[in-house]
Protein backbone atom coordinates (compact mmCIF):
# COMPACT_ATOMS: atom_id res chain seq x y z
CA UNK A 1 0.00 0.00 0.00
CA UNK A 2 0.93 3.76 -0.80
CA UNK A 3 0.89 6.25 1.87
CA UNK A 4 -0.24 9.51 1.16
CA UNK A 5 -0.15 12.60 2.92
CA UNK A 6 -3.35 13.35 4.19
CA UNK A 7 -3.85 9.96 5.88
CA UNK A 8 -0.45 10.07 7.82
CA UNK A 9 -1.81 13.22 9.33
CA UNK A 10 -4.22 11.34 11.54
CA UNK A 11 -0.98 9.38 13.05
CA UNK A 12 0.84 13.03 13.59
CA UNK A 13 -1.81 14.22 15.74
CA UNK A 14 -2.33 11.01 17.87
CA UNK A 15 1.74 11.23 18.72
CA UNK A 16 1.71 14.39 19.11
CA UNK A 17 -1.78 13.85 22.27
CA UNK A 18 0.75 11.41 23.18
CA UNK A 19 3.78 12.81 23.77
CA UNK A 20 1.80 15.59 25.50
CA UNK A 21 0.00 13.21 27.91
CA UNK A 22 3.56 11.24 28.66
CA UNK A 23 4.34 14.27 30.73
CA UNK A 24 1.82 13.88 33.29
CA UNK A 25 1.55 10.47 32.80
CA UNK A 26 4.76 8.57 34.30
CA UNK A 27 3.44 5.11 34.98
CA UNK A 28 5.25 2.89 32.56
CA UNK A 29 3.16 0.17 33.52
CA UNK A 30 0.41 0.10 35.59
CA UNK A 31 0.84 -2.45 37.83
CA UNK A 32 -2.30 -2.09 40.09
CA UNK A 33 -4.55 -2.47 36.64
CA UNK A 34 -2.02 -5.66 35.98
CA UNK A 35 -3.03 -6.70 39.77
CA UNK A 36 -6.49 -6.58 39.29
CA UNK A 37 -6.77 -8.19 36.00
CA UNK A 38 -4.67 -11.12 37.28
CA UNK A 39 -7.27 -11.19 40.04
CA UNK A 40 -4.68 -10.34 42.84
CA UNK A 41 -2.11 -13.33 41.89
CA UNK A 42 0.78 -11.94 42.38
CA UNK A 43 2.71 -15.22 41.24
CA UNK A 44 0.84 -15.22 38.08
CA UNK A 45 1.55 -11.61 37.21
CA UNK A 46 4.86 -12.38 37.19
CA UNK A 47 4.60 -15.44 34.85
CA UNK A 48 2.40 -12.75 32.64
CA UNK A 49 5.48 -10.40 32.86
CA UNK A 50 7.78 -13.02 32.06
CA UNK A 51 5.65 -14.18 28.96
CA UNK A 52 5.25 -10.27 27.84
CA UNK A 53 9.20 -10.17 27.94
CA UNK A 54 9.73 -13.43 25.76
CA UNK A 55 7.34 -12.72 23.37
CA UNK A 56 7.54 -9.09 22.66
CA UNK A 57 10.98 -8.80 21.37
CA UNK A 58 10.27 -11.44 18.75
CA UNK A 59 6.66 -9.49 18.00
CA UNK A 60 8.72 -6.65 17.32
CA UNK A 61 11.41 -8.55 14.73
CA UNK A 62 8.17 -9.48 13.16
CA UNK A 63 7.08 -6.36 12.36
CA UNK A 64 10.21 -4.82 11.76
CA UNK A 65 10.11 -7.73 8.68
CA UNK A 66 6.68 -6.94 8.01
CA UNK A 67 7.67 -3.30 7.58
CA UNK A 68 10.46 -3.77 5.57
CA UNK A 69 8.19 -5.82 3.31
CA UNK A 70 5.62 -2.81 2.75
CA UNK A 71 3.35 -5.37 3.66
CA UNK A 72 0.64 -2.97 5.65
CA UNK A 73 -1.86 -5.49 6.02
CA UNK A 74 0.93 -7.48 8.12
CA UNK A 75 2.03 -4.72 9.73
CA UNK A 76 -1.45 -3.27 11.01
CA UNK A 77 -2.22 -6.81 11.98
CA UNK A 78 1.15 -7.46 14.08
CA UNK A 79 0.58 -3.74 15.64
CA UNK A 80 -3.34 -4.53 17.14
CA UNK A 81 -1.54 -7.98 18.10
CA UNK A 82 1.32 -6.13 20.41
CA UNK A 83 -0.95 -3.13 21.26
CA UNK A 84 -3.60 -5.98 22.95
CA UNK A 85 -0.68 -7.59 25.02
CA UNK A 86 0.93 -4.15 25.70
CA UNK A 87 -3.13 -3.47 26.60
CA UNK A 88 -3.48 -6.51 28.87
CA UNK A 89 -0.70 -5.95 30.59
CA UNK A 90 -1.22 -2.45 31.22
CA UNK A 91 1.72 -0.69 29.55
CA UNK A 92 0.06 1.84 28.32
CA UNK A 93 3.12 3.26 26.44
CA UNK A 94 4.14 0.54 24.72
CA UNK A 95 -0.34 0.26 24.06
CA UNK A 96 -0.21 4.00 22.73
CA UNK A 97 2.82 3.35 20.28
CA UNK A 98 1.37 0.53 19.13
CA UNK A 99 -2.09 1.88 18.20
CA UNK A 100 -0.12 4.59 16.39
CA UNK A 101 1.72 2.01 13.88
CA UNK A 102 -1.53 0.16 13.60
CA UNK A 103 -3.18 3.52 12.82
CA UNK A 104 -0.42 3.82 10.44
CA UNK A 105 -0.67 0.54 9.10
CA UNK A 106 -4.14 1.16 8.22
CA UNK A 107 -3.85 4.08 6.38
CA UNK A 108 -0.81 2.88 4.57
CA UNK A 109 0.96 5.12 6.01
CA UNK A 110 4.28 3.59 6.22
CA UNK A 111 7.19 6.05 5.91
CA UNK A 112 6.62 7.60 9.92
CA UNK A 113 6.83 3.71 11.25
CA UNK A 114 10.38 3.40 12.09
CA UNK A 115 10.45 6.72 13.96
CA UNK A 116 7.61 4.99 16.43
CA UNK A 117 9.12 1.92 16.46
CA UNK A 118 11.98 3.90 17.67
CA UNK A 119 9.93 5.40 20.43
CA UNK A 120 8.30 1.95 21.12
CA UNK A 121 12.11 0.37 21.55
CA UNK A 122 12.31 3.57 24.06
CA UNK A 123 9.47 2.90 25.87
CA UNK A 124 10.58 -1.30 26.12
CA UNK A 125 13.63 -0.38 27.62
CA UNK A 126 11.91 1.72 30.14
CA UNK A 127 9.31 -1.57 30.69
CA UNK A 128 11.94 -4.11 30.49
CA UNK A 129 13.96 -2.00 33.83
CA UNK A 130 10.44 -1.23 35.23
CA UNK A 131 9.57 -4.93 35.64
CA UNK A 132 13.43 -6.13 36.73
CA UNK A 133 13.09 -4.26 39.40
CA UNK A 134 9.33 -5.15 40.19
CA UNK A 135 10.28 -9.24 39.45
CA UNK A 136 13.29 -9.13 41.72
CA UNK A 137 11.76 -7.35 44.31
CA UNK A 138 9.06 -9.91 44.27
CA UNK A 139 11.30 -13.11 43.72
CA UNK A 140 13.54 -11.36 46.52
CA UNK A 141 9.98 -11.91 49.34
CA UNK B 1 -20.68 -23.70 33.92
CA UNK B 2 -18.66 -24.24 30.83
CA UNK B 3 -17.19 -21.09 29.26
CA UNK B 4 -15.50 -21.27 25.95
CA UNK B 5 -12.39 -18.07 24.84
CA UNK B 6 -10.83 -17.46 21.44
CA UNK B 7 -8.18 -16.18 21.85
CA UNK B 8 -5.31 -15.98 19.63
CA UNK B 9 -3.13 -14.05 22.06
CA UNK B 10 -1.62 -16.51 24.75
CA UNK B 11 -1.48 -14.36 27.15
CA UNK B 12 -4.71 -12.17 26.93
CA UNK B 13 -5.97 -16.26 26.92
CA UNK B 14 -4.35 -17.37 30.02
CA UNK B 15 -5.57 -13.81 32.12
CA UNK B 16 -9.09 -14.51 31.18
CA UNK B 17 -8.75 -18.07 31.61
CA UNK B 18 -7.16 -17.84 34.89
CA UNK B 19 -10.46 -15.08 36.03
CA UNK B 20 -13.10 -17.04 35.45
CA UNK B 21 -11.45 -19.97 37.13
CA UNK B 22 -11.42 -17.47 39.74
CA UNK B 23 -15.11 -17.01 39.42
CA UNK B 24 -15.87 -20.65 39.09
CA UNK B 25 -16.08 -21.33 35.71
CA UNK B 26 -14.68 -24.49 33.86
CA UNK B 27 -13.09 -23.07 30.61
CA UNK B 28 -11.50 -24.39 27.48
CA UNK B 29 -10.09 -22.20 25.59
CA UNK B 30 -9.52 -22.50 21.46
CA UNK B 31 -6.90 -20.62 19.92
CA UNK B 32 -8.25 -20.18 16.58
CA UNK B 33 -11.88 -19.50 15.21
CA UNK B 34 -11.83 -23.23 13.26
CA UNK B 35 -10.93 -24.82 16.80
CA UNK B 36 -13.77 -23.08 18.36
CA UNK B 37 -16.07 -24.06 16.10
CA UNK B 38 -14.96 -27.72 16.10
CA UNK B 39 -15.60 -27.17 20.05
CA UNK B 40 -19.00 -26.06 20.03
CA UNK B 41 -20.15 -28.83 17.91
CA UNK B 42 -19.16 -30.93 20.60
CA UNK B 43 -22.62 -29.24 21.95
CA UNK B 44 -21.09 -28.83 25.24
CA UNK B 45 -20.61 -25.21 25.13
CA UNK B 46 -23.21 -22.11 25.02
CA UNK B 47 -21.26 -19.77 26.60
CA UNK B 48 -18.45 -17.96 24.05
CA UNK B 49 -15.95 -14.95 25.18
CA UNK B 50 -14.34 -14.62 21.76
CA UNK B 51 -11.76 -12.04 20.75
CA UNK B 52 -12.72 -9.93 17.21
CA UNK B 53 -9.81 -9.54 15.77
CA UNK B 54 -8.09 -12.99 14.77
CA UNK B 55 -6.12 -14.52 11.86
CA UNK B 56 -8.57 -16.95 9.33
CA UNK B 57 -11.91 -16.70 10.71
CA UNK B 58 -12.06 -13.42 12.95
CA UNK B 59 -14.58 -13.53 15.89
CA UNK B 60 -17.13 -11.40 13.62
CA UNK B 61 -17.06 -14.45 10.92
CA UNK B 62 -17.15 -17.11 13.94
CA UNK B 63 -20.37 -15.26 15.32
CA UNK B 64 -22.27 -15.58 11.82
CA UNK B 65 -20.85 -19.23 11.31
CA UNK B 66 -22.16 -20.06 14.56
CA UNK B 67 -25.48 -18.52 14.00
CA UNK B 68 -25.86 -19.96 10.30
CA UNK B 69 -25.99 -23.46 11.98
CA UNK B 70 -29.04 -23.03 14.00
CA UNK B 71 -27.70 -25.09 17.12
CA UNK B 72 -30.79 -26.90 19.29
CA UNK B 73 -29.07 -24.68 22.07
CA UNK B 74 -29.05 -21.33 22.35
CA UNK B 75 -25.01 -20.28 22.21
CA UNK B 76 -24.59 -17.00 23.86
CA UNK B 77 -21.29 -14.91 22.39
CA UNK B 78 -19.60 -12.03 24.07
CA UNK B 79 -16.79 -10.27 21.68
CA UNK B 80 -13.73 -8.79 23.18
CA UNK B 81 -12.70 -5.69 21.55
CA UNK B 82 -10.56 -2.71 21.48
CA UNK B 83 -13.23 -1.08 19.14
CA UNK B 84 -15.67 1.40 19.39
CA UNK B 85 -18.56 3.53 17.69
CA UNK B 86 -22.05 2.37 16.65
CA UNK B 87 -20.75 0.80 13.57
CA UNK B 88 -18.73 -1.62 14.93
CA UNK B 89 -21.47 -1.81 17.47
CA UNK B 90 -23.87 -2.61 14.36
CA UNK B 91 -21.75 -4.61 12.80
CA UNK B 92 -21.15 -7.32 16.16
CA UNK B 93 -24.91 -7.55 16.83
CA UNK B 94 -25.78 -8.15 13.02
CA UNK B 95 -23.19 -11.01 12.93
CA UNK B 96 -24.80 -12.57 15.92
CA UNK B 97 -23.07 -11.32 18.96
CA UNK B 98 -25.12 -10.52 22.01
CA UNK B 99 -22.43 -8.70 24.12
CA UNK B 100 -19.49 -7.24 23.83
CA UNK B 101 -16.34 -6.62 26.61
CA UNK B 102 -13.41 -3.70 25.96
CA UNK B 103 -9.84 -4.54 25.36
CA UNK B 104 -8.45 -4.99 28.59
CA UNK B 105 -11.44 -6.53 30.33
CA UNK B 106 -11.78 -5.70 34.08
CA UNK B 107 -12.36 -9.36 35.95
CA UNK B 108 -15.08 -7.56 37.50
CA UNK B 109 -17.23 -6.38 34.38
CA UNK B 110 -16.55 -9.64 32.84
CA UNK B 111 -18.07 -11.51 35.38
CA UNK B 112 -21.46 -9.48 35.37
CA UNK B 113 -21.65 -9.77 31.73
CA UNK B 114 -21.27 -13.55 32.19
CA UNK B 115 -23.90 -13.31 34.61
CA UNK B 116 -26.45 -11.54 32.16
CA UNK B 117 -25.66 -14.07 29.58
CA UNK B 118 -26.40 -17.10 31.92
CA UNK B 119 -29.09 -15.53 33.03
CA UNK B 120 -30.56 -15.60 29.38
CA UNK B 121 -29.70 -19.13 28.75
CA UNK B 122 -31.38 -20.29 31.87
CA UNK B 123 -34.55 -18.52 30.66
CA UNK B 124 -34.19 -19.72 26.87
CA UNK B 125 -34.53 -22.80 28.27
CA UNK B 126 -36.25 -23.50 31.96
CA UNK B 127 -39.52 -23.40 30.74
CA UNK B 128 -39.78 -25.95 27.71
CA UNK B 129 -37.56 -28.35 29.67
CA UNK B 130 -39.92 -28.07 32.78
CA UNK B 131 -42.83 -28.63 31.43
CA UNK B 132 -41.69 -31.32 29.06
CA UNK B 133 -40.28 -33.34 31.82
CA UNK B 134 -43.33 -32.72 33.75
CA UNK B 135 -45.93 -33.80 30.66
CA UNK B 136 -43.50 -36.61 30.09
CA UNK B 137 -44.18 -37.59 33.80
CA UNK B 138 -47.87 -36.94 33.64
CA UNK B 139 -48.28 -38.94 30.37
CA UNK B 140 -48.34 -42.48 32.38
CA UNK B 141 -51.16 -41.36 33.88
CA UNK B 142 -53.81 -40.50 31.40
CA UNK B 143 -56.75 -39.54 33.84
CA UNK B 144 -55.61 -36.42 34.67
CA UNK B 145 -56.36 -34.33 31.67
CA UNK B 146 -55.20 -30.61 31.89
CA UNK B 147 -54.05 -31.55 35.53
CA UNK B 148 -50.75 -29.17 35.33
CA UNK B 149 -52.33 -26.12 32.94
CA UNK B 150 -54.80 -25.90 35.79
CA UNK B 151 -52.45 -26.25 38.59
CA UNK B 152 -50.14 -23.89 37.33
CA UNK B 153 -52.86 -21.81 37.13
CA UNK B 154 -54.97 -22.43 40.60
CA UNK B 155 -50.78 -21.86 42.09
CA UNK B 156 -50.37 -17.99 40.45
CA UNK B 157 -53.71 -17.12 42.06
CA UNK B 158 -52.63 -18.16 45.54
CA UNK B 159 -49.68 -16.60 44.95
CA UNK B 160 -50.92 -13.22 43.58
CA UNK B 161 -53.23 -13.43 46.84
CA UNK B 162 -50.80 -13.52 48.93
CA UNK B 163 -48.91 -11.43 47.25
CA UNK B 164 -50.70 -8.56 49.07
CA UNK B 165 -51.04 -9.83 52.26
CA UNK B 166 -48.21 -7.52 54.43
CA UNK B 167 -46.46 -10.88 56.20
CA UNK B 168 -46.07 -12.35 52.64
CA UNK B 169 -45.03 -9.51 50.95
CA UNK B 170 -40.97 -10.11 51.37
CA UNK B 171 -41.27 -13.55 50.20
CA UNK B 172 -44.07 -13.48 47.49
CA UNK B 173 -43.52 -11.10 44.66
CA UNK B 174 -43.59 -11.19 41.08
CA UNK B 175 -40.43 -13.46 40.79
CA UNK B 176 -41.88 -15.87 43.00
CA UNK B 177 -45.24 -16.15 41.63
CA UNK B 178 -43.06 -16.56 37.99
CA UNK B 179 -41.16 -19.35 39.97
CA UNK B 180 -44.42 -21.27 41.29
CA UNK B 181 -46.06 -21.00 37.83
CA UNK B 182 -42.72 -22.85 36.04
CA UNK B 183 -42.12 -25.13 38.55
CA UNK B 184 -45.33 -26.39 40.44
CA UNK B 185 -45.97 -28.96 36.88
CA UNK B 186 -43.08 -31.22 38.52
CA UNK B 187 -44.92 -31.74 41.83
CA UNK B 188 -45.48 -35.04 40.63
CA UNK B 189 -42.43 -35.79 38.73
CA UNK B 190 -41.73 -38.40 40.72
CA UNK B 191 -44.45 -40.70 39.67
CA UNK B 192 -42.05 -42.23 36.80
CA UNK B 193 -40.70 -44.15 39.73
CA UNK B 194 -44.30 -45.81 40.21
CA UNK B 195 -44.97 -49.27 38.91
CA UNK B 196 -47.58 -49.27 36.45
CA UNK B 197 -49.75 -52.07 38.83
CA UNK B 198 -49.74 -49.14 41.55
CA UNK B 199 -50.04 -45.57 39.65
CA UNK B 200 -52.79 -47.30 36.93
CA UNK B 201 -54.21 -49.25 39.46
CA UNK B 202 -58.43 -48.76 38.55
CA UNK B 203 -59.67 -48.70 41.95
CA UNK B 204 -58.36 -47.76 45.58
CA UNK B 205 -54.85 -48.85 47.01
CA UNK B 206 -54.11 -51.12 49.54
CA UNK B 207 -52.03 -49.59 52.16
CA UNK B 208 -49.00 -51.90 50.93
CA UNK B 209 -49.81 -49.77 47.79
CA UNK B 210 -50.65 -46.39 48.73
CA UNK B 211 -47.11 -47.03 50.88
CA UNK B 212 -45.41 -47.13 47.74
CA UNK B 213 -47.36 -44.67 45.69
CA UNK B 214 -46.26 -41.93 48.59
CA UNK B 215 -42.76 -42.78 47.75
CA UNK B 216 -43.06 -40.52 44.77
CA UNK B 217 -42.72 -37.36 46.91
CA UNK B 218 -39.35 -38.78 47.79
CA UNK B 219 -38.12 -40.64 44.47
CA UNK B 220 -39.24 -36.67 42.73
CA UNK B 221 -37.40 -34.74 45.39
CA UNK B 222 -34.42 -37.31 44.73
CA UNK B 223 -34.35 -36.58 41.36
CA UNK B 224 -34.50 -32.54 41.47
CA UNK B 225 -31.97 -32.53 44.48
CA UNK B 226 -29.75 -34.06 42.27
CA UNK B 227 -30.25 -31.24 39.40
CA UNK B 228 -29.99 -28.51 42.54
CA UNK B 229 -25.99 -30.32 43.41
CA UNK B 230 -25.75 -29.85 39.41
CA UNK B 231 -26.53 -25.75 38.97
CA UNK B 232 -27.20 -24.74 42.29
CA UNK B 233 -27.67 -21.16 41.47
CA UNK B 234 -31.21 -22.41 39.73
CA UNK B 235 -33.51 -21.17 42.19
CA UNK B 236 -36.56 -22.65 40.06
CA UNK B 237 -34.79 -25.62 40.34
CA UNK B 238 -34.86 -25.50 44.32
CA UNK B 239 -38.69 -24.64 44.31
CA UNK B 240 -39.33 -27.58 42.44
CA UNK B 241 -37.10 -29.89 44.12
CA UNK B 242 -39.74 -28.73 47.90
CA UNK B 243 -42.71 -28.76 45.81
CA UNK B 244 -42.11 -32.47 45.20
CA UNK B 245 -41.41 -33.16 48.45
CA UNK B 246 -43.64 -31.59 50.02
CA UNK B 247 -46.87 -30.94 48.07
CA UNK B 248 -48.58 -34.04 50.51
CA UNK B 249 -47.61 -32.72 53.68
CA UNK B 250 -50.51 -30.83 55.93
CA UNK B 251 -50.52 -27.94 58.06
CA UNK B 252 -51.74 -30.49 60.79
CA UNK B 253 -48.64 -32.65 60.33
CA UNK B 254 -51.11 -35.70 58.82
CA UNK B 255 -49.33 -35.32 55.32
CA UNK B 256 -46.51 -37.53 54.08
CA UNK B 257 -43.18 -38.09 53.72
CA UNK B 258 -42.14 -36.34 56.96
CA UNK B 259 -45.20 -35.13 58.57
CA UNK B 260 -44.05 -31.52 58.83
CA UNK B 261 -46.40 -28.64 60.51
CA UNK B 262 -47.31 -25.35 59.56
CA UNK B 263 -44.66 -23.40 58.63
CA UNK B 264 -42.27 -26.16 58.31
CA UNK B 265 -43.60 -27.17 55.15
CA UNK B 266 -42.02 -24.12 52.69
CA UNK B 267 -44.97 -22.00 51.38
CA UNK B 268 -44.88 -23.63 48.04
CA UNK B 269 -45.44 -26.68 49.14
CA UNK B 270 -48.62 -25.75 50.95
CA UNK B 271 -49.90 -23.32 48.12
CA UNK B 272 -49.83 -26.82 45.72
CA UNK B 273 -51.34 -28.91 48.50
CA UNK B 274 -54.76 -26.91 48.21
CA UNK B 275 -54.40 -26.35 44.84
CA UNK B 276 -53.53 -30.26 43.98
CA UNK B 277 -56.60 -31.53 46.29
CA UNK B 278 -58.99 -29.07 44.60
CA UNK B 279 -58.00 -30.45 40.93
CA UNK B 280 -58.33 -33.98 42.18
CA UNK B 281 -62.16 -33.27 43.73
CA UNK B 282 -63.12 -31.64 41.13
CA UNK B 283 -61.92 -33.97 38.37
CA UNK B 284 -63.21 -37.48 37.55
CA UNK B 285 -61.04 -40.11 38.29
CA UNK B 286 -61.14 -43.90 38.07
CA UNK B 287 -62.57 -44.40 41.32
CA UNK B 288 -64.26 -41.23 41.70
CA UNK B 289 -66.89 -38.74 39.35
CA UNK B 290 -65.79 -34.95 39.11
CA UNK B 291 -67.37 -32.92 42.48
CA UNK B 292 -68.78 -29.96 41.77
CA UNK B 293 -66.62 -26.50 43.23
CA UNK B 294 -69.13 -26.39 45.85
CA UNK B 295 -68.39 -29.74 47.17
CA UNK B 296 -64.72 -29.36 46.62
CA UNK B 297 -64.39 -26.47 48.98
CA UNK B 298 -67.05 -27.91 51.32
CA UNK B 299 -64.63 -30.47 51.19
CA UNK B 300 -61.09 -28.52 51.75
CA UNK B 301 -63.01 -25.78 54.05
CA UNK B 302 -65.14 -28.55 56.43
CA UNK B 303 -63.77 -32.07 56.07
CA UNK B 304 -60.26 -31.16 55.59
CA UNK B 305 -60.29 -28.47 57.88
CA UNK B 306 -56.57 -28.08 59.49
CA UNK B 307 -55.01 -29.82 57.01
CA UNK B 308 -54.01 -26.46 54.85
CA UNK B 309 -52.41 -23.21 55.48
CA UNK B 310 -55.66 -20.79 56.79
CA UNK B 311 -53.67 -17.98 54.63
CA UNK B 312 -53.54 -20.23 51.34
CA UNK B 313 -57.31 -21.31 52.12
CA UNK B 314 -57.92 -17.75 52.66
CA UNK B 315 -56.54 -16.96 49.26
CA UNK B 316 -58.97 -19.69 47.67
CA UNK B 317 -62.06 -18.32 49.10
CA UNK B 318 -61.36 -15.08 47.69
CA UNK B 319 -60.28 -15.90 44.20
CA UNK B 320 -62.50 -18.82 44.07
CA UNK B 321 -64.89 -17.54 41.00
CA UNK B 322 -61.39 -17.52 39.02
CA UNK B 323 -60.93 -21.23 40.48
CA UNK B 324 -64.11 -22.30 38.76
CA UNK B 325 -63.28 -19.68 35.61
CA UNK B 326 -60.12 -22.15 35.62
CA UNK B 327 -61.80 -25.28 35.77
CA UNK B 328 -64.37 -24.83 33.48
CA UNK B 329 -61.97 -23.53 30.59
CA UNK B 330 -59.87 -26.95 30.72
CA UNK B 331 -62.81 -28.67 30.78
CA UNK B 332 -63.78 -26.29 27.74
CA UNK B 333 -60.50 -27.16 25.95
CA UNK B 334 -60.92 -30.68 26.97
CA UNK B 335 -64.06 -31.14 25.41
CA UNK B 336 -63.37 -29.26 22.03
CA UNK B 337 -60.16 -31.88 21.26
CA UNK B 338 -62.35 -34.62 22.22
CA UNK B 339 -64.66 -32.93 19.18
CA UNK B 340 -61.84 -32.52 17.31
CA UNK B 341 -61.81 -28.76 17.15
CA UNK B 342 -59.40 -28.18 19.56
CA UNK B 343 -58.22 -23.98 19.54
CA UNK B 344 -55.67 -21.89 21.54
CA UNK B 345 -57.23 -19.31 22.54
CA UNK B 346 -56.49 -16.39 25.40
CA UNK B 347 -59.30 -15.65 28.09
CA UNK B 348 -59.49 -14.20 31.76
CA UNK B 349 -55.56 -13.02 31.20
CA UNK B 350 -54.59 -16.82 31.21
CA UNK B 351 -51.90 -17.81 28.84
CA UNK B 352 -53.17 -21.52 26.81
Amino acid sequence: MKQTSTSCNVASTDSAEWQAGRDYDAEILDYEALVNRCMGNLDFVDRVLMKFHERLPLDLEELEQALAGQDAQLVQRLAHRIKGTAANTSAKGLQHIAQEIEDMGHSGCLAEIPARIQAFRKEWERVQAWSASVLSKTTSQ
Amino acid sequence: MRVLIVEDDDIAAGMLENALLEFGYEVTTAHNGCEALELIRSGLYQLVISDWEMPEITGIEMCRQIRAQQYNSYIYIILLTGRKGTQNVVEGLSAGADDFVNKPFEPQELLVRLRAGERILSLESRELVIFSLAKLAESRDPDTGAHLERIREYCRLIGEHLSQKKQFRDMVDGNYIQLIYLTSPMHDIGKVGIPDNVLLKPGKLTPEEFEIMKQHALIGFKTLDAAVNVQPDAKYLWMARDIALTHHERFDGSGYPHHLFEEDIPLCGRILALADVYDALTTKRVYKPAFSHGKAKDIILLEMKGQFDPNVVEAFEEKENRFIEIKEHFNDEAEKQQSGCASIERVHGMNV
